[in-house]
């Protein structure tokens, strides 16, 4: 999953311009510090039924409303990946087949729209679902297994193809289908829905993760009737099967939600209704004058949430007042940030360990701005996602080993490696302290930087002349085969617009991401995913751990039952009520 | 007079022609290609292949400037799948970025813009050309010095730091106002006003420094004129020499200046709108470059273009009403 655009612009000049901010870095060891850890163990319920449980405390009236400074990318669900996107659609509107409740920092996966996560049969290759009685879309018409089927194949057009693509590459006979609107109405193969209440799909692969894959939008329910394909922004207000219809939105200014009236408490087990409505406000173009907004506390500015992290020039604010202090919500996010080393050019796997020594994590976290936005880490994989296991194998301090490095590359040739990177944000300041931090250890780098819409065509390809690149990922579900199984796959490696930027292309290293991908027993999968991650660092080295991103924001104090969703990475609306 | 105003229209629509070329030009020119901003991140040639034609981006340069003017006065359809998205008249291109047509973004953010520039523009004549009149009029007096010191600071202090310090006393501290958000007029006029208080005051106190500088220099170069010494003498009241002959002859330029900074400003005032959440067309321009969003750049570009030409003209046509001396060849 890309990166949550929860960003802070850098002054007047990075406005619109995706940057992180800074300050200073304690330099804390990873695991300290990280009061709010979510469990990244993940429970399937099969027995959830509505009403959700209620909140102690919440009570019902009042609108929330969600100060950012950048609108979602999308809202029409099938073409939306961006995190708090999902989330926010996922909570308040737009209803899957299945989807996640974060119950005291646990993840649970339950049936949605449908009754359980899934029946599957001939070994994770066909999965059969059941859907609830009495779900309705906001105008009255009644969810049935087609529109279900009818989202999926939407998720094949065109203008879906920013979404997620799990199940479009999954479903049998479906790789030259182009989606409803260009075949004149034909639905997507391998689906079939035998009655209104059910729907089967069938893989060509076994896919034992596919209960995670349908809790992305890709499963929401649509009516194909009512949906115009020429006028691509009506598809960004989609029909709400949840608790909040949209009552207006204004791309780039402001969403609003109110109450659904044809939403049925009783056949949701995992969403509340407590506020009136909910509202995105988008002209909160500096996340710093935010901050000082909600720090004051005044007005309607008591029932915001700061969608924006908290900016490195905004702590003080917020240190300053014991008030503010006890409206924070942080903790982890399911990002982690690292430097693919291209192992098609860098082939010698010494000299992508002495680039591990010689990187100085430290500079790089003063960059980001400090400890609230990102924790130092020794793995690939977050701690919140499922499999992560604790290791550090290149042990060093936080600001590097030169001399291990150097050690390392003695008598070896070096020549200048060439770090590409992406225009914008704090990249070239990131690539400008590796430049210097391999410099101590005798390794020369050529920084090239690349304008945003020919960055991934560049990198994307295996036979680039880019040695090193920064890479950011977050798994798209709550299963290492999104993390590991995306960043180490063979397959990933030989794609145009591959996201395996280490190009790392060991044909074991497949085939147990396969055999691990194929396990049914996902909870027995994860450690296993952690065991192999460890062991790919050491016998490839092929990333440069630098931090796990954490997210820092404020509420204002009329906000009740907001808190840090690890799952997506933003403020939960799953439980908030207005106090 | 009726042709120097057909003259002076045809030179405006000249200068709006040459800036829709340079504009198309500078669209070409920027090394980016707009159907790769709208392409995902999974995109691939045949995809890039088809958001091009999609969009007219693979016809000839010159095909698509004749069909960007055409819009301009038919408008357009943008194909999407085997649908075509119509785009009205004055068409000024189609936002990649958010599917939908310029001229809908630019419809958001033109009342944002016109309503903060109105305002502000009201009040820093009235507050600028008193404060510079008084001055002028109670030269060398205490008086005098404070409005001078003012007007210095207004005229030296940026827009961004005066709009700060507004929002830390009237907002973060004091509580006031609750942080600024724009309500439109028709909606809720008092809620609007409420809305846009700060930024009026913040553009008033920068540019009414500059008009009370401007006017009171002005009203004290009338003031020593001959016929003013000659109404005085011949014992017209002080009042009427003052506001009917003095103020008048010394407005004229201040009038010029104003409608010239007006045209400007409803171009967008991107700083201001950027430090008060409102998303004007200033905005609006600054974020299409950073989103490399070319076709809301142009638009931005052109209808500030287009207010600037039609202030230019108007004032010229205005002046030649207001001072005979201006010749009408």
């Amino acid at each position: 999953m890309r990166r949550t655009l929860r960003i802070a612009t850098v002054g007047l000049a990075a406005i619109g311009l995706f940057a992180a901010a800074c300050s200073k870095n304690t330099g804390e060891d990873p695991g300290k510090g990280q009061d709010k850890k979510l469990d990244a163990k993940l429970v399937y319920v099969d027995d959830a039924k509505g009403p959700a449980p209620e909140i102690p405390g919440a009570k019902k009236g009042g609108i929330l409303t969600a100060l950012g400074s950048a609108d979602f990318d999308h809202f029409f669900p099938q073409a939306t990946y961006r995190g708090d996107a999902i989330m926010v659609g996922g909570q308040l509107a737009l209803r899957t087949l299945t989807n996640y409740y974060e119950k005291d920092g646990k993840l649970q996966l339950m049936g949605d729209i449908a009754t359980t996560t899934g029946k599957q049969e001939d070994g994770c290759k066909k999965w059969t679902y059941t859907l609830r009685e009495g779900i309705k879309f906001e105008d009255g018409t009644p969810v049935t297994s087609k529109n279900i089927a009818q989202g999926v194949s939407v998720s094949f057009e065109e203008l879906s193809a920013d979404g997620p693509q799990y199940i479009q590459r999954w479903l049998k006979g479906a790789t030259d289908y182009k989606g409803p609107w260009t075949t004149k109405g034909q639905l997507a193969p391998g689906i079939t829905t035998p009655d209104d209440k059910t729907i089967v799909f069938e893989l060509s692969e076994a896919h034992c993760d596919f209960p995670l894959a349908a809790a992305l939008p890709t499963t929401v329910p649509v009516i194909l009737d009512k949906m115009d394909p020429s006028k691509p922004d009506s598809l960004e207000s989609p029909l709400s099967t949840g608790p909040y219809k949209i009552k207006s939105y204004t791309r780039g200014e402001r969403l609003e939600f109110e109450r659904n009236s044809n939403w049925d408490a009783k056949t949701d087990p995992l969403r509340h209704n407590y506020p009136d409505g909910f509202v995105f406000d988008w002209t909160a173009t500096d996340p710093a004058l935010t901050t000082k907004r909600i720090v004051a506390d005044a007005g309607a500015d008591k029932t915001a949430i700061q969608w924006d992290n908290v900016p490195s020039e905004a702590l003080p604010d917020v240190e300053k007042s014991a008030d503010a202090q006890k409206r924070v919500v942080e903790g982890e996010t399911v990002f982690s940030l690292f430097i693919n080393m291209n192992t098609q050019i860098i082939t010698d796997v010494d000299i992508r360990r002495a680039m591990i020594y010689a990187t100085n994590q430290q500079s790089i976290l003063q960059i980001i701005g400090g400890e609230k936005a990102g924790k130092p880490s020794t793995t690939l994989v977050p701690p919140v996602t499922p499999g992560h296991k604790k290791f550090d194998v290149y042990k060093k301090p936080l600001t590097g080993d030169v001399d291990k490095a150097k050690q390392l590359l003695q008598g070896k040739q070096l020549k200048p490696f060439i770090y590409c990177y992406r225009a914008g944000g704090t990249r070239p300041q990131t690539a400008a302290a590796m430049k210097e931090a391999f410099a101590r250890a005798g390794i020369e780098l050529v920084l090239k930087e690349l304008d945003r819409t020919t960055y991934y065509n560049i990198v994307g390809k295996k036979n680039t002349d880019c040695a090193l690149i920064p890479g950011g990922w977050g798994q798209d579900y709550s299963d290492n085969s999104t993390y590991l199984g995306v960043l180490a796959s063979p397959e990933e490696a030989n794609r145009d617009g591959s996201n395996n930027n280490a190009y790392l292309d060991v044909p074991a290293v497949g085939a147990k991401l396969k055999e691990l991908g194929a396990m049914p027993d996902r909870a027995a999968a994860a450690p296993l995913y952690g065991d192999l991650e460890e062991q790919i660092f050491k016998d490839y080295a092929p990333w440069i751990p630098l931090y796990y991103d954490y997210s820092y924001s404020l509420i204002g104090s009329s906000v009740g039952g907001v808190f840090l969703s690890g799952t997506w990475g933003s403020p939960s609306l799953q439980n908030a009520y207005v106090k | 007079m009726l042709r120097f105003i057909i003259k002076r229209v045809l030179v405006a629509l000249l200068t709006l022609a040459a800036i829709d070329v340079i504009t198309f030009g500078v669209f070409f020119a920027v090394p980016s290609s707009p159907a790769a901003v709208m392409c995902s991140k999974n995109c691939d040639e045949a995809r890039l292949a088809r958001v091009n034609a999609a969009l007219g981006l693979d016809k000839p340069k010159l095909d698509q400037f004749i069909d960007f003017n055409k819009g301009l006065v038919f408008g357009r359809d943008f194909k999407v799948g085997d649908k075509a998205d119509h785009c009205p008249a004055p068409c000024l291109g189609y936002s990649f970025r958010t599917s939908e047509a310029v001229t809908k973004v630019l419809g958001r953010g033109l009342p944002i813009t016109v309503s903060i520039v109105i305002g502000a523009f009201i009040l820093w004549m009235i507050v600028g050309v008193s404060l510079g009149v008084y001055s002028a009029l109670h030269r060398g007096t205490f008086a005098d010095k404070i409005a001078i010191g003012l007007s210095l600071v207004g005229a030296s202090m940026p827009v961004y730091f005066f709009a700060l310090i507004l929002l830390g006393i009237f907002v973060f501290s004091l509580k006031f106002f609750e942080f600024p958000h724009f309500v439109s007029i028709t909606e809720n006029p008092l809620l609007w006003a409420k809305g846009l208080i700060l930024p009026w005051l913040a553009l008033t106190f920068v540019q009414a420094a500059g008009y009370a500088r401007y006017s009171r220099s002005q009203m004290l170069e009338t003031l020593s004129e001959d016929y003013i010494r000659t109404a005085r003498a011949i014992g017209l009241p002080k009042r009427t020499v003052h506001m009917k002959h003095a103020l008048r002859a010394a407005i004229t330029p201040v009038i010029t200046l104003a409608g010239l900074d007006l045209g400007v400003f409803l171009g967008g005032v991107a700083i201001t709108e950027t430090i008060f959440g409102m998303h004007g067309i200033g905005w609006q321009s600054v974020n299409a470059v950073f989103d490399l969003n070319l076709p809301v750049v142009m638009g931005t570009v052109l209808i500030a273009a287009f207010f600037v030409v039609v202030s230019n003209t108007v004032v010229d046509v205005l002046y030649a009403f207001i001072d005979p001396r201006v010749k009408l060849s």
